[in-house]
């Protein structure tokens, strides 16, 4: 049972899908159908439509070329050599990029930052496959965890994939990203998926990266809604998920200047991606995660209008 | 000293202290097991915050413990005890040597042997280990306490020497028992080096903590023959300026001998009696006919040398001085054998000897009364003027009265009596014949009937004729008649004594002379009467003898008590030591075998001669099953110390000692304030609303 929620006022009776009742849904691939396709249809327009035709072309056969591809029933007809030639199948690489750090392993709600990501990867490598983009994964924390390639066929191992991801390991974005710039052959549309707990000085240059080889990067940056505002009830102290450190604090007396510190990570992270031509996407994981998508879409649209 | 508990249980309170330390790791598992993704901006946040904060709440949690441990401590009621054990040194060990200095370690080589034995003790202790000396014969002294040091440990056994006296083991055990009852040594010893001769005495009882080893240095049999006994016998009847003397002779040997035994009096040896002894035999040798001579007679029994020669002496003194002067005065005209019964039972008194001489008050007239002690008014009339102000006198000084009252005394005391004399007189009462009063109540609280003298049993005799008295508030009657009339009463008067009958002493008014309580009452009156207390003829070396008053029973005088006055006494001992004495404290303990003499410091002159001797009972050589002896005295041991007796002093020591729980409850109650002070002020600070951005 798919329960309902009003959301944002700038979408207008638009109903989106609480993330906690995805949670009860164990298979991926039909959360992503639902997500995607109840967000589809309530698009009137969507600028994904008609991009993607393949076709092909005849040549004069050379000397060299794979013998397998000339077209016999031509050389039937016209008793000339020709070869057949193809548009490649999709028109972009989608590279998803999956942060599974221990620190994404929280969620004060149904849903933890993990499962969140996941959903988020699910759904968008499900509409990526509609587009007929090439789809491929990476999860990281210190170092890569896993890899599936970009491959049209490959939504099936990218969502069996993200269904055995476990968060582990500390965050450290330096190291996997240069890794993953260094595999990259194409031009490719790379989605990273990530609490960023770095300080954005260092967190930029490890991002930069990726966006030296003409790549169009989006950042997703999950938070829940207690590291918004610290509401953490009455505790002394709290510990740190990826190192176990333990840490005596106050909520009521530090709350107010943790919650400073995070929106100036926010606002800086905001700044200084949009200065880069990254596409920077907050994500409050108690949102729904269609609004989001919807959002996403939105704002990429009315960008590549402008560009 | 040592911290002990009162109520040892409450310190299971001291569990409670758990409890803080539970609240609290509860309180942090449920902070801690709030995770956080990251502390990134949490560490931003200044430390001094987070740093004041961690240590309030470990100051209460403190506070919290000790109030709970204070309260359990002071619930326990510590206190220090002295005595109490101690956690045990595992390392040492602690011993007690106990040797025995009674008169028969002097039998052959056994003293070398034992002291041998004692600084062998010394010489194989490890460093560290203590040992302590008590020397005992019937007496217990701690020679040494418990020290590691050897040269003090050698200088304490050397000192001892054996003794005169007896064995007394079980106080020497428990005294060392008890030496080591403060020792938290891992082993607690006594050594006991002893003849372990029979007479030893009862089993101690002591810890069962505390190991005892026996040594004994009884091998060799000792041939030894002694003077179990000596009794000196009254005179025989008519005889009274003689005495006997019996002197029991035992043979401790295993073999037959031949026995010699002198008797000397006054330095005159008589012949020997020579003795043909059986090994084990008793035989008692009698010396009859013995004249004491005048003055103190002091005579020494002796046996041959032998293994042991002290218990081969036996010293004695004999007095015939303790002769009670009596004067029976009869009136006028007495009726015939009116004093007959009255002489004739003092002439059988043996203890004391009565020297009785019978007259009338005017045969007395210019003669002085002091020269007797009592003077028995036989059915006489009192005299008044000169000679009644002289009994007055006599009776005043110390000198006694005996009245008994018959027809000759008309009316009723003549005047110048009358304060000596108990009562008012009253006319002759006579019984009905064949209705004769009888003795029927008497005051059992008075020396004369107390329990302890010979039963006097006066009921028998038939009274037919008594004098009424009607008593004063000062005179004590002590017997009554049937029909409640006075028959025996008492006065006292200076620093003499009135006794009063109200009927004859003689078979006139009364067959009471008949009867056979006639001679023990009078003997035991006169006894009364004359102040008469036995002398001793030897004493036991140990003893400790009033010389005063031993002087009074012997010379039947107080003539040494009134003429020393504050003087000094000075004690010649036998082997010429002096001791000297104070009048007000002439105690003297006796610890050497022979003759003491007694004198005054001016003029010189012995008074007083106390003969000494050793206990027989320590010469029998049979000794004790060391190993049975060492078993009793392991099944009598005790789990717990015997308990002590608690003096005043000791039980406010205690008290104080015991005072520490209310200083921990004292400082409870500070901590108990200082924690609510502290707890308030967190919860005042965990509510208060800070402004904004602060």
């Amino acid at each position: 049972m798919l329960g309902a929620k009003t959301t944002q006022a700038q979408l207008p009776g638009q109903r989106f899908i609480d993330p906690a009742v995805l949670t009860r849904i164990d298979n991926l691939e039909l959360i992503a159908r639902r997500v995607v396709d109840g967000f589809i249809s309530g698009l009137h327009q969507s600028p994904m439509l008609g991009m993607s035709v393949d076709f092909a072309e005849h040549r004069v056969y050379m000397p060299g070329d794979d013998v397998r591809r000339i077209d016999w029933r031509l050389f039937a007809r016209t008793d000339r050599l020709y070869v057949k030639e193809f548009e490649a199948d999709t028109n972009a690489n989608l590279h998803l990029l999956l942060d599974v750090s221990k620190s994404m392993d929280f969620g004060s709600g149904g849903v933890t930052k993990l499962e969140y990501a996941k959903y988020l990867a699910a759904s968008l490598a499900y509409l990526s496959t509609r587009q007929r983009d090439r789809i491929g994964l990476v999860t990281f924390s210190d170092d890569i965890v896993d890899t599936i390639p970009p491959s049209i066929r490959h939504f099936n191992l990218v969502l069996h994939a993200l269904d055995r991801v476990q968060a582990e390991g500390v965050s450290n974005y330096h190291r996997p990203l240069q890794r993953m710039t260094e595999s990259l052959r194409r031009r490719s549309l790379v989605v990273l998926i990530s609490d960023l707990y770095e300080p954005p000085e260092s967190l930029l240059p490890a991002i930069n990266q990726l966006r030296y080889r003409g790549n169009d990067l989006i950042v997703f940056h999950l938070l829940d809604p207690q590291e918004l505002n610290l509401e953490l009830g009455d505790v002394s102290s709290v510990e740190e998920l990826e190192t176990g450190v333990d840490l005596p604090i106050s909520t009521r007396e530090f709350r107010d200047r943790y919650q400073q510190l995070v929106n100036e990570h926010r606002a800086e992270l905001e700044r200084r991606l949009g200065g880069n031509q990254i596409d920077y996407i907050f994500t409050d994981i108690s949102q729904p995660l269609d609004g989001v998508l919807y959002r996403y879409l939105s704002d990429r649209e009315r960008r590549k209008r402008t560009r | 000293m040592a911290l002990a508990w009162i109520n040892p249980l409450y310190l299971a309170g001291l569990l409670l202290l758990a409890l803080p330390v539970l609240i609290h790791l509860v309180q942090r598992r449920h902070s801690q097991g709030l995770k956080f993704p990251s502390l990134m901006f949490l560490r931003q946040i200044p430390w001094r915050e987070k740093r004041r904060l961690e240590i309030r709440h470990w100051l209460l949690l403190l506070l919290r413990c000790l109030l709970l441990a204070l309260l359990a401590l002071a619930f326990a009621r510590p206190f220090f005890d002295s005595g109490a054990a101690v956690m045990p040194n595992t390392e040492r060990s602690d011993g007690v040597i106990v040797i025995d200095r009674s008169y028969s370690m002097r039998i052959g080589e056994r003293w070398d042997e034992a002291r041998q034995l004692a600084l062998g003790l010394v010489d194989t202790k490890r460093p560290g280990d203590r040992l302590g000396v008590i020397a005992f014969d019937a007496d217990t002294e701690l020679a040494s306490d418990l020290t590691d040091n050897p040269d003090d440990l050698r200088g304490a056994i050397r000192r001892q020497q054996p003794g005169l006296r007896g064995t007394r083991l079980r106080a020497a055990v428990e005294q060392a028992a008890r030496l080591l009852e403060g020792s938290n040594a891992v082993r607690r010893r006594i050594l006991l080096i002893s003849d372990f001769q029979a007479a030893a005495g009862e089993i101690p009882r002591i810890d069962d903590g505390i190991e005892v080893e026996a040594l004994a240095v009884n091998a060799a049999a000792a041939d030894n023959a002694a003077i179990a006994a000596l009794v000196i016998e009254a005179p025989a009847d008519g005889a009274v300026d003689e005495f006997g003397l019996a002197v029991e002779i035992v043979n401790h040997g295993e073999r037959e001998r031949e026995q010699r035994l002198v008797l000397s009096l006054d330095g005159r040896q008589l012949p020997p009696r020579i003795l043909q002894l059986a090994a084990g035999e008793t035989r008692v040798v009698r010396f009859d006919g013995l004249t004491p001579g005048a003055g103190l007679l002091r005579g020494v029994a002796s046996l041959d040398s032998d293994a042991l020669d002290i218990d081969n002496h036996a010293h004695f003194v004999y007095s015939d001085q303790q002769r009670v002067p009596v004067l029976i005065v009869e009136g006028e005209t007495p009726r015939a054998n009116q004093s007959l019964y009255l002489e004739r039972a003092l002439g059988l008194s043996r203890q004391p000897l009565f020297s009785v001489r019978r007259s009338s008050w005017q045969a007395l007239e210019d003669k002085p009364l002091s020269a007797w002690s009592v003077i028995i008014v036989n059915d006489a009339p009192i005299p008044g003027g000169e000679l009644g102000a002289a009994l007055e006198d006599f009776v005043a000084a110390g000198g006694s009265l005996l009245v008994a009252l018959g027809g000759a005394v008309q009316g009723n005391w003549p005047s110048g009596a009358s304060g000596l004399l108990p009562g008012v007189l009253a006319p002759r009462i006579d019984a009905m014949a064949g209705n004769a009063q009888r003795i029927g109540a008497l005051d059992r609280t008075h020396p004369l009937f107390a329990a302890d003298a010979p039963g006097i049993d006066l009921s028998g005799a038939r009274i037919y004729s008594y004098r009424g008295l009607e008593t004063g508030e000062r005179d004590r009657v002590l017997a009554r008649y049937d029909d409640g009339g006075a028959a025996l009463l008492e006065k006292r008067f200076g620093d003499g004594r009135v006794l009063v009958l109200t009927s004859t002493l003689d078979a006139y008014w009364n067959d009471f002379a008949l009867r056979p309580a006639f001679l023990p009452f009078l003997h035991q009156a006169l006894r009364y009467l004359a102040e008469y207390e036995a002398y001793a003829n030897r004493f036991e070396i140990g003893a400790i003898v009033d010389v005063l008053r031993h002087a009074r029973a012997l010379t039947g005088t107080d003539a040494i008590v009134a003429a020393s006055g504050s003087e000094t006494l000075v004690v010649e001992a036998p082997s010429d030591r002096e001791i000297r004495l104070r009048r007000d404290s002439a105690l003297l303990k006796i610890d050497e075998q022979g003759f003491y003499q007694v004198h005054r410091a001016t003029p010189a002159g012995v008074d007083v001669v106390l003969a000494a001797d050793v206990d027989s009972a320590e010469s029998v050589p049979q000794a004790l099953d060391v190993k049975q002896f060492v078993e009793e005295i392991r099944d009598a041991a005790t789990a717990a110390p015997a308990a002590r007796v608690v003096t005043r002093r000791q039980a406010s020591e205690y008290e104080q000692r015991q005072q520490i729980w209310y200083k921990l409850l004292l400082a409870a109650l500070v901590l108990a304030l200082l924690e609510a002070l502290f707890a308030n002020r967190i919860a005042a600070g965990r509510f208060a609303r800070k402004p904004a951005g602060t």
